[in-house]
């Protein structure tokens, strides 16, 4: 490419960049609907036992960032370290976050009723409806951990007992 | 462009960068503990020991190294690993005289046992009528040592490490190390 058109080429890509920056400083909202943030506090150990091996997710460097009292540790000064403690409250708020955070738009669908639960990565990889590195993490029927989830996530009623009962043996 | 060739044949030769940046990562081999299966205790063995490492030989299914106490790195030896998989198949085995203990594929032992688990795998550690219980799941890590390791104090990274496994609390009074081991079990 001659000089004179690399210059010209170089012009109309800063020129499209220049379109790209917001006028109000950068600041964008997408808003969505998520589920019940104080009834996640039940939910939580449900991703924390299920998914949050310092093996799989309660892994700094994974997608779907689980924190927990046995996993993965936000860190503290308090000296709580993998194996100490329980799961506190900031830990709980940051998994919220990863949780509604992975496919923002997509879970609005699924809280609004318009897509089933299952059509969220959240329960599609551990079922193994989706290619999931670490495998099947739940059964595909009758797992008291989709129940918990699904029903956190429909609004219809948390099923508190499943998310209890899914922590059995884990 | 020659340049590029050889930058493409490096790279080749190099296999997974993200395993092999790992395996450059850990400590070398120690001279006083010659390839085999007490050489390099307390370090993820199957970074190497599995189909496409470069230790590909003698690949394991799970493997790892048991320690006396929290606050020290002794191995223990005879230490009994007892394993169970989310399918409910176990296995058991006996750590060797630095605490390393290992799980050969199967298809590829020396005439050992060998177990091909589902995960998660549940773990349980005893001797002498001392048992410690795993309070997790292995979720699907073949090396314990990957996440059972000892950070710098100070460091980000004590927030993602259980510490070594030790099958002794720190006011209990182990036994001594092996004295007839041909490697020293007593790494710190």
């Amino acid at each position: 490419m001659k000089r004179p058109a690399l210059v010209a080429l170089l012009v109309a890509l800063c020129a499209c960049a220049a379109d790209l920056t917001y006028p109000d400083g950068g600041t964008r909202v997408t808003t969505i609907l998520a589920p019940d943030q104080n009834d996640f506090a039940q939910v939580s150990p449900v991703f924390e036992r299920r998914c949050g091996t310092l093996d799989c997710h309660g892994s700094a460097g994974r997608p779907l960032r689980i924190y927990g009292g046995l996993g993965l540790r936000l860190p503290n000064e308090a000296g709580a370290f993998p194996g100490s403690g329980g799961t506190t409250p900031d830990e709980i708020t940051a998994n919220y976050r990863a949780v509604i955070g992975l496919q923002p738009e997509e879970m609005t669908r699924v809280v609004a009723g318009e897509d089933p639960p299952r059509s969220l990565l959240i329960l599609s990889k551990p079922l193994n409806l989706e290619s999931h590195k670490g495998g099947p993490a739940f059964s595909l029927t009758g797992d008291d951990g989709e129940t918990c989830i699904s029903t956190w996530l429909t609004g219809n009623g948390l099923d508190k007992a499943s998310c209890v009962s899914a922590l059995a043996g884990f | 462009m020659k340049r590029r060739v050889l930058t493409f044949l490096a790279v080749l030769s190099c296999g997974d960068p993200v395993t092999s940046g790992q395996i450059n990562a850990l400590p070398g081999e120690n001279p006083n503990a010659p390839l085999g299966e007490f050489h390099r205790a307390g370090q993820p063995c199957v970074l190497c020991h599995n189909p496409t490492g470069p230790a590909s030989k003698a690949p394991f299914s799970v493997a790892g190294t048991i320690f006396a106490q929290p606050q020290n790195a002794v191995g223990v030896d005879s230490a009994t690993v007892a394993m169970t998989d989310a399918s409910g198949s176990s296995f058991t085995v006996q750590t060797n005289c630095v605490g390393n203990f290992f799980v050969p594929r199967p298809g590829t032992g020396d005439g050992r046992p060998t177990w091909d688990p589902e995960f998660p795998i549940f773990v349980r550690v005893f001797k002498n009528g001392l048992s410690r219980t795993m309070q997790g799941q292995v979720g699907r890590e073949r090396s314990c040592a990957n996440c059972h390791n000892d950070p710098q104090p100070g460091t980000e990274q004590v927030f993602s490490s259980a510490g070594h496994i030790s099958l002794y609390l720190a006011a209990d009074n182990p036994p001594p190390p092996s004295s007839t081991c041909p490697v020293n079990p007593v790494l710190q």
